[in-house]
């Protein structure tokens, strides 16, 4: 057999294997479970995985390229810098601003750097990681996002930047924040993670500030295991990006390519003598953050399904909004920010003050009918192990952020949730408040 | 910068001019988002994504990034792989193309004078971006373009300059030709590119900036004279490769 034709067979087992492996079983609510989110494909990804570890290029090559430009499309952004997580994404966002090919606008330490403690560490960690401060403000309950009045408050001469989440896919108010960056000259890098497909005003999330962040980790909008994506419209915050992704070079060169620019051997830089390989010249201290070329090869086939799965994760939130209405006076609904269009990640309630139960007694019953619950990530980030001595400011302070480390959980809305599943959830909710 | 990814083209027409200086027209596979003054790899050979990217070498795109259904480049036979080019791309002929790279570019343009200096086929960077001109609008304050070749036989874009000087409001145009008379409805001068000319007749232009693309030679003596004079270096762009 011919090489093409081996390879065939191998793919058309691949399909076999997906339909005997991994066809769902229909809901049984004796026995399935509920899960807050997962991964939802079919035997295309698989195919396409298989595929790519038949060319075993191994590390990111045409795939990867392919993906970043069909990413950059589907956002309507210049450019769209594929790495190998969401928290890497932030990572390399912040870290982007530190450059010092930014001029007057770089970030040194000791800037301030305004945040939320309220969501996942790893949106907080690369500030602490540059040596820059946070400053915290609170957040609303209900849309779970910054309050935009404290947002203003928190600003100082230091401040250099603004650097929030659109809380479960539910995007900050962006008037407000775009608005001060402007006066201020602040930069704004959005925390897209959880809210790919959101819309603010009839424009997508993450392509609004100057660097929007993207997780591809199975919970997520879609995935490819272990992804993420670093969005810009900006030119030089695009080639800084890339150059922090791929071990601070200079040298823009794909994976085993050389003299991609034509001036590999001509130019100066840094003390080093004129003509030194442009391939080992190294402008940031960087990281190599790239993903694997399978993983892409996952992600270009769930990123041909993200339309529907944006569109099932809002038809599932619509639904039990509506289901759960009648507890609306025990419990905290989510509330989109105004102007908005979110991509929900999950959906976040919060019990009200002086209830006759806990949110732990709460997820305790339905995690025991096997509907998976998870609170909103860290709580208050600052009561964290980790984070409790880090160099910080709190604006006012995190009334709100502390009972959402006490009250508030999210269940799930994603695609493979169906109408079965949502009627159970409701369902559920019933009983625990009729035994409450 | 969008992000640079491997395609297919076919070569759809070519022109050969003196000294088998060929224009080309290549049609992507694929609809390419990409800026004036960017360039482009070119493999001759086939890629197979199992393995290296094959032997190619640059050329600036010399067309508008907005007709999406070509990319035309100008190549200058010099070594063995421009030969190959030269006898095996053909028309039907499918070539590997990797694109886009660059940061030579004219976003520093807006209300500006602008003056592009141009040596053989150094011209092609300003092609894409004249015709983003004749495509979008103008966007400087008065546009200087000069021109130089060694014969007559190898002006190659003169109805692009035609169209230019009948479409674009403040466009003037200087072409050299060391050996040479003139062209229909063009105006040449015997003689070569001076940059110490060009810059006496552009010193009094308020807000300029120049764009020098050409052979290595050229711009390195042409750097050299720009530096001993009054300009300043950060409204010198050059293009410039190995």
């Amino acid at each position: 057999m011919k090489d093409n034709e081996i390879r065939e067979k191998i793919l058309d087992l691949v399909k076999q294997y997906y339909w005997n492996k991994f066809i769902k079983k229909p809901f049984d609510p004796n026995v399935s479970i509920v899960h807050y989110a997962g991964r939802v494909f079919d035997e295309k990804e698989m195919v396409n995985l298989v595929d790519s570890s038949l060319d075993f290029w191994l590390t990111a090559g045409h795939h990867a390229e392919s993906f970043e430009n069909e990413f950059a499309n589907f956002l309507g952004t210049e450019d769209s810098i594929l790495v190998n997580s969401g928290s890497s994404a932030n990572l390399i966002a912040m870290s982007t601003l530190t450059s010092a090919k930014l001029l007057d606008r770089q970030l040194k330490p000791g800037d301030e750097v305004i945040t939320t403690a309220c969501g996942f560490p790893t949106t907080i960690a690369p500030i602490v990681q540059n040596r820059l401060i946070p400053v915290f403000v609170d957040v609303d309950l209900g849309t779970y996002n910054a309050i935009p009045e404290q947002v203003e408050k928190a600003i100082s001469p230091k401040t250099k930047a603004i650097f929030l989440a659109h809380t479960l896919g539910n995007p900050f108010d962006l008037d407000v924040v775009m608005g001060l960056a402007r006066k201020h000259n602040l930069w704004v890098i959005e925390d897209n993670c959880d809210a790919l497909g959101s819309k603010y005003n009839g424009h997508l999330t993450g392509t609004i500030g100057d660097i929007g962040t993207i997780s591809f980790y199975p919970a997520h909008h879609m995935t490819m295991g272990e992804g993420g994506s670093v969005v810009t419209n900006n030119e030089d915050l695009s080639r800084i990006a890339r150059s922090f992704r791929d071990w601070g070079r200079d040298c823009f060169c794909a994976s085993g390519e050389d003299n991609t620019c034509g001036l590999r051997f001509t130019q100066q830089f840094g003390e080093l003598p004129t003509g030194y390989d442009h391939k080992f010249v190294y402008s940031h201290i960087g990281y190599n953050l790239k993903v694997t070329d399978m993983q892409a090869a996952v992600g270009r086939e769930q990123l041909k399904k993200l339309p529907l799965f944006i569109e099932k994760r809002k038809a599932n939130f619509k639904l039990l909004h509506k289901g759960l209405m009648p507890f609306s006076d025990k419990l905290i609904l989510p509330l989109p920010t105004p102007k908005s269009d979110p991509s929900w990640f999950g959906f976040l309630l919060s019990v009200k003050d002086n209830q006759s139960f806990s949110r732990n007694e709460l997820i305790q019953f339905l995690n025991n009918n096997r509907i998976h619950t998870r609170n909103l990530f860290a709580g208050n980030l600052l009561r964290q192990p980790a984070f409790i001595n880090i160099e910080h400011k709190v604006v006012d302070n995190l009334i709100n952020t502390d009972k959402i480390m006490d009250n508030t959980f999210f269940i799930g809305v994603y695609p493979g949730i169906g109408e079965k599943e949502i009627k159970y959830i409701i369902q559920m909710f019933h009983m625990f408040f009729q035994l409450n | 910068m969008p992000a640079p990814r491997k395609i297919k083209a076919m070569v759809m027409d070519l022109k050969r001019y003196q000294d088998d200086v060929t224009w080309y027209r290549l049609k992507p596979e694929i609809p390419i988002h990409c800026r004036p003054g960017q360039f482009l790899h070119l493999a001759l050979d086939g890629y197979d994504p199992s393995f290296n990217w094959p032997e190619s070498r640059i050329f600036s795109i010399a067309s508008s990034p907005f007709r999406k259904d070509r990319l035309d480049i100008l190549v200058s036979p010099k070594g063995n792989f421009t030969k190959r080019m030269i006898s095996e791309m053909l028309p039907g002929k499918e070539v590997w193309l990797k694109l886009p790279y660059g940061i030579f570019n004219f976003n520093d343009t807006i209300n500006k004078n602008v003056i592009l200096i141009a040596g053989g086929t150094g011209i092609s960077p300003f092609v894409s971006y004249l015709e983003t001109l004749l495509d979008c609008g103008p966007n400087y304050n008065k546009l200087f373009l000069y021109y130089g070749v060694r014969d007559q036989g190898l002006i190659i874009y003169e109805k692009l300059i035609f169209e230019c000087e009948n479409k674009l409001s403040n466009f003037h145009y200087n072409i050299f030709v060391e050996n040479g008379d003139n062209i229909d409805g063009i105006k040449i001068k015997k003689g070569s590119l001076k940059i110490k000319s060009i810059i006496e007749s552009t010193k009094s232009l308020e807000n300029p900036i120049y764009f020098l693309s050409g052979p290595k030679n050229m711009i390195i003596n042409f750097n050299q004279i720009i530096k001993e004079s009054s300009i300043s270096e950060t409204k010198v762009i050059f293009d410039s490769w190995e």
